[in-house]
């Protein structure tokens, strides 16, 4: 199987504590550092892990191999959990002290080295993105780790609300026929 | 189409909208994207879980941006969130295993992770729990509350040991104390085993006579005494769960 974490996540779905330990280890650094982003604080971040992998160890058996890679369906799990819990908590960024921002890991100049450790996905996403102009790029991928809302984007970029609301919505219009 | 507008769907015709699929394919990807925000994604959410094809295309979505998680950088959490998600699953596992109510249920994996070493001694060899039959190798006890969750386990064996986890704590007042009682089948006085703690294992022994007058016992108490007193009309019974006996097949 080339998905090394959909192995494991099978056989958590057959209540395999092992493999569970095992697709913790390897996993939580990216989804723990998903976390961070949105969350902003490590202690919330750990919260949200946590809340995380009980979620993916009661939900492995509704992990479908067809439907993507191991590693995303974490993700997915790991970003709702984290939204949830901001939307319940009522944080709005602008009121934490913001420990973590930026996208210099996502920049478009990746070593060598680092795109050879992308999966083919990823390159695909990221070729996608590269037709998409800078502020628009700038602004998804903020939304997406950061969790930042138009406003935010607006006042962080001081730019005009529907400028950013603009870019967004071009940007996803031209990443809709790379995605399909 | 704004994404926000998602909110304000009321009618048939409306909703009929977001089966055009150059609609709900953009707020799918403004959904999976994450540009999809407060009220407006909440409303999305619901309209999702109602609409099979709106929530496999956001999941579709979803699969793809959340290879965004590649480029992060590895951050580690600390070592007690793992802690926390193991004690979690195990605890689950239990109330889960216990709500089948079989009598046999604590012999169980699950049962294990918290017994392990009462059960690494007592899978090593085939055993049966039998109400009736045979010579008993140990006994068993497994005190629930009243939600039939396990709250403690407590095993007796062969070579005069008790021991008692506690795996749900039990509260007790300022200067109260544990203490494990055993009751006979036929009624008779309840004679003390000794002090528990009220948290993880305590430890306890009994002599070979007593050993042998467990088969005269019926069940098992936890009950809550004030310090220092061990007269039967102070105590307070918190917890009971009959005695099984185990035996060798």
């Amino acid at each position: 199987m080339e998905d090394p974490f959909a192995e494991l996540l099978i056989r958590c779905s057959k209540q395999d504590q092992i493999a569970f330990k095992q697709l913790y280890q390897q996993a939580s650094p990216k989804l723990y550092s998903l976390a961070l982003r949105l969350m902003q604080k490590p202690e919330l971040a750990e919260d949200v892990l946590q809340e995380s992998f009980i979620k993916i160890w009661q939900k492995a058996d509704t992990y479908n191999v067809q439907k993507g890679k191991a590693l995303t369906w974490m993700a997915t799990v790991t970003r709702n959990k984290a939204l949830d819990k901001l939307r319940s908590l009522k944080l709005k960024s602008k009121e934490m002290d913001i420990q973590y921002e930026g996208l210099d890991f996502a920049s478009t100049d990746l070593e060598p080295d680092h795109q050879e450790d992308l999966s083919q996905e990823m390159q695909r996403l990221r070729e996608c993105l590269k037709q998409l102009q800078p502020a628009q790029r700038e602004c998804i991928l903020l939304s997406y780790y950061y969790g930042h809302t138009h406003q935010e984007l607006s006042e962080k970029l001081n730019k005009p609300l529907g400028t950013v609301k603009a870019w967004i919505r071009r940007g996803l219009e031209t990443l809709k026929p790379c995605l399909s | 189409m704004d994404p926000a507008r998602i909110g304000d769907i009321k009618t048939m015709s409306e909703l009929n909208r977001y089966q055009n699929p150059e609609i709900f394919e953009k707020l799918a990807m403004a959904y999976a994207a994450g540009t999809l925000h407060g009220r407006a994604r909440q409303r999305f959410e619901k309209l999702k879980s109602k609409l099979v094809y709106l929530e496999e295309t956001t999941n579709a979505y979803e699969s793809q941006f959340s290879n965004l998680v590649e480029l992060l950088p590895s951050e580690k959490p600390s070592d007690q969130v793992w802690k926390n998600i193991e004690s979690s699953i195990q605890t689950k596992d239990i109330e889960s295993r216990s709500n089948k109510s079989s009598w046999l249920s604590w012999l169980t994996p699950a049962y294990s992770a918290l017994a392990a070493t009462a059960m690494a001694v007592m899978l090593a060899i085939l055993l049966v729990v039998s109400p009736d039959t045979g010579s008993p190798v140990a006994y068993a006890a497994v005190f629930e509350d009243s939600q039939s969750n396990p709250v403690a386990i407590t095993r007796i064996t062969s070579d005069l040991a008790v021991s008692v986890d506690v795996v749900k704590g039990i509260t007790l007042k300022e200067g109260e104390v544990l203490k494990l009682w055993c009751h006979p089948k036929n009624g008779g006085k309840p004679m003390e085993m000794g002090e528990i703690a009220s948290s993880g294992k305590s430890k306890l022994t009994i002599s070979s006579e007593e050993w042998e007058n467990l088969q005269s016992i019926g069940k098992l108490v936890i009950s809550s005494h004030a310090y220092g007193s061990a007269q039967p009309s102070t105590r307070s019974t918190l917890l009971q769960s009959n005695l099984s006996r185990i035996t060798e097949e």
